[in-house]
C-alpha cells in the first residue's frame, strides 16, 4: 500500500511536470513575437526598438529553459501572466470563471452518475427485455447526437417555441438546465451501457448464484449483491468524465453564452491570448490529474481487501 | 413426516454456444429419495453440477432445459422454482469454490442476514441466530467472524460458512456442489465432518456431487455415477460395481492400480444414439451403438447397460 502511494506520487509529479512544460511549450511554439503581440493592440504597430525593449522586459531574451524555470518560479507563486486581450492577471480571470464551470460540471456529473447507474441497473435487470432494448436504443441514439446540435434543438424547444427556459447567460438554475442537459446526455449513456454490462459480467458468477440459492429478491440480488462489485469500473470512468466536465465544454459553454473557463479557452484562441491559454491548459490539466488520483483512491478503498487489509480473527 | 423426494424424469439440458448446441445432461431420468445422502460421481465435464444447477433453476440464460423435475408432488420445472420461493428455504445450495462463492465486497454478516431473512425474524434475533449457526459450524468466536470480510477467511472457513448460510433456514434438501473441490485432504477431513454434522442440524435429505471418492464413500448412503451426460448406474457402486464405466472408474484409483480408461472421452454428441460409454467400453458390440441400454436392477442398484445384471 505505501508502495503502492509512493509510485503514484512520483508518476503524478511527472504528470504535472508534462503539464506545466507543455503549457510552456505551447506559448514558445505560438506564432508571432508574444512581445510584439502585446504592443500591437488597437492596430499600433510597434517599431523594432519598442519590441526589443518589451522583450527585455518580459524576460524574452534569455535561452528557453532559463526561461520555462523563471516562468515556473512565477506559476508556482500563483502569477499566471497577463492576459493580452483584457490587459488583466490570467489568475484574476480564471478565479472569475472557474466557478460558473464548476457548477455546471457538477449538474451535470450528478445527472450522469444518477441516470447512468439508474438506467444502467434497469437494463440490467430486464436484460433481453422491452426495457433494455428501448434503453439499448436510447443510449445509441444519445451518444450519436452531437452537442452542439442537439444544443440548438433544445434552444429552439424550450426557447423559443414553448419560451420555458432562457436562451443563454449566467443565472439562476434556469440557465443551467438546458446546458446540464447536453453536458449530461452522452455521458449518462456511456456510463450507463458500462453499468450494464458490468452488471451483466456479475450475474454469472459464483457468488451471485450462491445469493440467488439463498433465496434472496431480484433487490437483494441486484443492488445489494451484484451492485457494489460492478459499481467499480463505472467509477473509474465518471472519474475521466469529471476530469473533462471541470475542463469546461468548449461548445456548450460558447452556445449558452456561460462565462466557464471552457468558453474563456476559446476566446483565448480567438484573441490569440496565449498567457490565457496557458493558464487554461494548467489548471485544466492539473485538475484533471488530481481528480483521476482522486478517483483511484476512491476505488482502492471501494475493495475490502485493500479497505481493512487482513485483520486477525 | 415423509420427506419429498426429488424425481428427475427424461430431464436433458443443452448450451446453445456460438458453435452449436452442446448437450451437458442427456435424458437423466433418477430418484434422489428424501432422507439419504445421495453421492453423484463422475469425471469432470460429465454434466454433475449441471444436474445440480438445473434441479436448482440456477443455469445460465443459454441454456435450454428439457424433462421433468419434481420435488414431491410439486413440479418444478412447471414455473420457476425461484418464483416459487423454495431456494434457501426448503432446497439448500452449497456451492462450489468457496472464494468465489461468497460476495467479496460484503460481510460474513450480510451474507447470513439474506440467507435467514425468510425465517421472519427480528433483528436482534437474527443476529443471535446467526451466532448460533457460527458456532454449530466449529466457529468459536462467531463475533468477529460475522464482522469479517470474505477475503479474511482461510478456504476451511469460507467452506463452513457457507454451510452456515446454505443451512440457514433448515431446508429439506441440501445439495452440495463439489463440496472438497480444490481442498487438501485435512481440509477434506472437515468438510466431510461438516457435512456430516449437517444430519444433527436436520437436514433430512442431500445430494452430494462430487469426484472425491473418499468422501462419497463415506458420507453417502447411494451413490450414482454420471457419464457423458447420463446417470449410468446407481446404488452401492463403490462397492459392487456393475457398468463396465464405474469398474473402469474404480480400476484407475491409485489404490487399485492406476488403470488408464481406453481412448479418450470423445464428449457427448457422437454416441447418443446408443450407450455412451460404447465407444470406450472394452465389452461394447454393435448394439451398444445402436439403442440405449435399458435400466437394469431394482431400486436399490440399477444399472443401463447391456451387459450388466
Amino acid at each position: 500500500m505505501k508502495h503502492y502511494l509512493l509510485q503514484k506520487l512520483f508518476s503524478l509529479f511527472l504528470v504535472l511536470f508534462g503539464i506545466s512544460l507543455a503549457a510552456f511549450v505551447l506559448g514558445i511554439l505560438t506564432p508571432g513575437n508574444p512581445a510584439e503581440l502585446a504592443l500591437s493592440k488597437g492596430g499600433y504597430s510597434p517599431t523594432p526598438e519598442q519590441i526589443k525593449e518589451i522583450e527585455i522586459e518580459m524576460g524574452l531574451d534569455v535561452p528557453y529553459p532559463v526561461q520555462y524555470v523563471k516562468w515556473l518560479n512565477r506559476v508556482l507563486h500563483g502569477d499566471l501572466g497577463t492576459s493580452y486581450a483584457s490587459s488583466r492577471p490570467v489568475r484574476q480571470e480564471l478565479i472569475e470563471r472557474i466557478p460558473i464551470t464548476l457548477k455546471l460540471g457538477s449538474c451535470a456529473m450528478v445527472v450522469t452518475c444518477i441516470n447512468g447507474i439508474l438506467i444502467g441497473c434497469i437494463a440490467a435487470a430486464f436484460r433481453g427485455k422491452g426495457i433494455d432494448k428501448i434503453v439499448q436504443l436510447g443510449i445509441n441514439i444519445s451518444l450519436s447526437l452531437p452537442a452542439f446540435w442537439f444544443a440548438l434543438l433544445l434552444i429552439l424547444f424550450f426557447s423559443e417555441s414553448l419560451g420555458w427556459l432562457p436562451t443563454s447567460g449566467n443565472g439562476g438554475i434556469r440557465f443551467l438546465i438546458m446546458p446540464t442537459t447536453v453536458l449530461a446526455l452522452p455521458a449518462s449513456a456511456t456510463a450507463a451501457r458500462l453499468m450494464r454490462s458490468s452488471l451483466l459480467a456479475e450475474f454469472g458468477k459464483p457468488y451471485y448464484l450462491a445469493a440467488i440459492a439463498r433465496g434472496t429478491n431480484r433487490f437483494e440480488q441486484i443492488i445489494k449483491n451484484a451492485l457494489p462489485n460492478a459499481i467499480v469500473p463505472v467509477i473509474a470512468l465518471m472519474g475521466n468524465t469529471l476530469g473533462g466536465l471541470l475542463g469546461g465544454s468548449v461548445i456548450v459553454e460558447t452556445i449558452f453564452a456561460l462565462p466557464g473557463i471552457g468558453s474563456y479557452a476559446i476566446e483565448a484562441i480567438y484573441g490569440r491570448d496565449y498567457p490565457a491559454l496557458q493558464g487554461y491548459v494548467l489548471v485544466t490539466g492539473c485538475v484533471y490529474v488530481l481528480v483521476s488520483l482522486l478517483v483511484d483512491g476512491i476505488s482502492l478503498l471501494l475493495d475490502p481487501k485493500v479497505r481493512v487489509g487482513r485483520r486477525r480473527l | 413426516m415423509v420427506g419429498k423426494s426429488l424425481f428427475i424424469e427424461e430431464l436433458s439440458v443443452d448450451f446453445m454456444i456460438s458453435t452449436g448446441k452442446v448437450r451437458a445432461v442427456d435424458g437423466v431420468s433418477v430418484v434422489f429419495e428424501s432422507g439419504k445422502i445421495t453421492g453423484l460421481i463422475g469425471e469432470s465435464g460429465c454434466g454433475k453440477s449441471v444436474l445440480g444447477m438445473a434441479i436448482l433453476d440456477l443455469l445460465p440464460a443459454y441454456a435450454t432445459l428439457n424433462g421433468k423435475i419434481d420435488w414431491g408432488e410439486q413440479s418444478l420445472n412447471e414455473y420457476s422454482i425461484r418464483k416459487r420461493k423454495l431456494l434457501g428455504r426448503e432446497i439448500g445450495l452449497i456451492p462450489q469454490s468457496p472464494s468465489e462463492s461468497l460476495n467479496p465486497s460484503r460481510k460474513v454478516k450480510a451474507h447470513l442476514n439474506e440467507a435467514l431473512r425468510p425465517l421472519g425474524l427480528k433483528r436482534q434475533e437474527r443476529y443471535k441466530k446467526a451466532e448460533k449457526l457460527l458456532r454449530d459450524f466449529g466457529f468459536n468466536e462467531p463475533k468477529r467472524i460475522l464482522k469479517a470480510y470474505p477475503h479474511e477467511l482461510s478456504g476451511g472457513m469460507q467452506q463452513r460458512v457457507l454451510c452456515a448460510i446454505g443451512t440457514a433456514c433448515s431446508p429439506e434438501w441440501i445439495i452440495a456442489d463439489e463440496p472438497t473441490k480444490g481442498l487438501d485432504s485435512e481440509l477434506c477431513k472437515q468438510v466431510q465432518q461438516t457435512l456430516q454434522s449437517l444430519r444433527i442440524q436436520g437436514i433430512k435429505s442431500m445430494l452430494v456431487i462430487t469426484h472425491d471418492l473418499q468422501l462419497a464413500e463415506d458420507l453417502c448412503d447411494t451413490i450414482a455415477v454420471m457419464y457423458g451426460g447420463q446417470i449410468v448406474e446407481m446404488g452401492d457402486v463403490l462397492h459392487h460395481p456393475l457398468h463396465p464405466y464405474t469398474k473402469a472408474f474404480l480400476d484407475a484409483l491409485p489404490k487399485n492400480g492406476l488403470h488408464p480408461i481406453s481412448q479418450i472421452n470423445k464428449g457427448v454428441e457422437q454416441y447418443s444414439k446408443g450407450c455412451c460409454f460404447a465407444a470406450r467400453c472394452l465389452k461394447s458390440r454393435p448394439r451398444c451403438f445402436q439403442e440405449k441400454p435399458p435400466y437394469k436392477g431394482d431400486k436399490m442398484h440399477w444399472v443401463r447397460c447391456f451387459d450388466a445384471g
